[in-house]
């Protein structure tokens, strides 16, 4: 008898240590999956930033070198303080309707933007200039760099949230407060600015 | 709150069932130069060609030349970021590739620059070397030209930025080989101390008992460690992955470096 009691203990002890086991093990992954979560996320929004910088730049060159149509250029500023005044946390990741909020400011500023560029091309003097050429490439540059980092980032929240909404990471998630990250959705291809052609 | 647990859930959901949509490019051919669209003459080809294996040889710096008869609806710079990240082109400790993708019925080009490269080669940089190099060049139908020319002035941009020992150091292939190798010497190494280690205790137990220790030829090294005597000898390995009798024309091959791309670089027309 007593020696099926310490057998039973014994077995008992052993479940209970590779449960713990498993449990750290699923709590690191989780860190891991989530500080690369973290990483991918200030990848995009120092893209983002970075298309912020870039358009006060535009826009004065633009302004100086035609007489150009106020209203489209006042979208673009307007956007862009639009979009640089929601400012998303890391902690704000886990919150769709921030999220949203979010990712609309950048896609106006980014609807502003490609309006711009289509009148542009009305202005063949504005084209020859080094200066705006120059200023195309780098705000094509920042494009390419936004979706890149997206694509990485939401690669990233793929990985995390399939860790959180999976056995067993569902339940260490759960008791240590991870919650599922938002993904951001892909641009709709109008939305994307035009490639400005040189010819 | 919990509405907002609840519709996160549910994205997740979403979001899993799809997959990252990513580009379907083109695999890697093992090639310097893959002219799908005969842009190039065969010995145009062979010249480029060489001209790249000299570059990826003398520094940390690989650049790839694909052309397409058609991006079939794709933009070309995500193309060409997505080809550069899928053939890994660059060394990886220094995300130092280029790929320079030109497609025939778009008339398009464009040259996506490594992450590692996006100070030394900025796109403004790219841009202008696409405009004043690349564009009047191709206009004439003159494709070699543009695309030696301008792989010229890109490597007076990034060429000295890495040294031709640090691409030695960083070839490709090197990492999981030498890691591997480096974890069996580990436990080898491991052992020998142990093993000398209780040799040294022997020794002091000697000297302790009184017993005159004197170092002869063989006993000088049982005072040093292991790890010196297995110091040398190892620099060379994990180079390369290829047999010695083909070690002449090893590059001919392109073998991606695992480089990273971010979105750099730029495009134009013709």
């Amino acid at each position: 008898m007593r020696s099926k009691g310490a057998l039973a203990t014994l077995v008992l002890l052993l479940v209970v240590l590779f449960a713990g086991c498993a449990g750290v093990r699923t709590y690191n992954r989780l860190v891991e999956a989530d500080e690369a979560v973290k990483e991918a996320w200030a990848n995009l929004q120092s893209a983002y930033q970075r298309r912020a910088d870039l358009i006060p730049n535009l826009v004065e060159t633009v302004r100086g070198a035609a007489a150009f149509e106020q209203e489209t250029l006042r979208e673009v500023i307007e956007a862009r303080a639009r979009a640089t005044q929601i400012n998303l946390t890391v902690d704000d990741l886990a919150n769709p309707e921030k999220v949203r909020q979010f990712q609309e400011a950048q896609q106006q500023l980014s609807g502003a933007l490609s309006r711009l560029l289509v009148t542009v091309e009305r202005y063949p003097q504005l084209q020859s200039i080094e200066a705006f050429r120059d200023l195309m490439v780098q705000l094509e540059g920042t494009e390419n760099r936004i979706n890149v980092a997206r694509q990485r980032y939401n690669e990233a929240v793929r990985r995390y949230n399939l860790l959180v909404r999976r056995f067993p990471g569902n339940i260490i998630a759960r008791l240590t407060g991870f919650e599922p990250r938002v993904p951001f959705e892909a641009e709709a291809g109008a939305e994307r600015a035009p490639r400005v052609q040189f010819n | 709150m919990f509405r907002y647990l609840l519709s996160g859930l549910l994205w997740g959901l979403l979001l899993s069932g799809a997959r990252a949509q990513t580009l379907d490019v083109l695999p890697p051919t093992g090639k310097w130069v893959t002219d799908l669209a005969d842009f190039f003459s065969p010995t145009e080809e062979q010249l480029l060609t060489r001209k790249l294996r000299t570059i990826a040889d003398t520094s940390a710096v690989q650049i790839v030349v694909v052309t397409l008869p058609s991006l079939e609806g794709a933009d070309i710079a995500e193309y060409a970021i997505e080809l550069g990240q899928k053939w890994g082109v660059g060394r990886e400790p220094y995300d130092s590739g280029i790929v320079i993708l030109i497609a025939r019925k778009e008339r398009r080009i464009f040259i996506a620059t490594g992450q590692g490269l996006e100070d030394v080669l900025p796109d403004v940089v790219v841009g202008r070397i696409i405009r004043e190099v690349i564009t009047p060049a191709f206009r004439q139908g003159r494709y070699y030209e543009g695309v030696s020319r301008a792989i010229d002035m890109i490597m007076g941009y990034v060429g000295g930025v890495y040294s031709p020992q640090e691409a030695v150091r960083s070839s490709p292939g090197v990492d999981k080989d030498t890691f591997s190798l480096l974890f069996v010497l580990g436990i080898i190494l491991v052992f020998l101390l142990i093993d000398w280690l209780s040799h040294r205790r022997k020794a002091r137990k000697r000297k302790s008992y009184g017993v005159a220790y004197q170092a002869t030829g063989s006993e000088v090294w049982e005072g040093v460690p292991p790890v010196i005597i297995f110091g040398g000898g190892m620099g060379h390995h994990g180079r390369r992955h290829v047999p010695d009798d083909v070690e002449d024309t090893w590059s001919d091959v392109f073998v991606g470096g695992g480089g990273d791309f971010g979105g750099g670089g730029a495009g134009g027309s013709w």
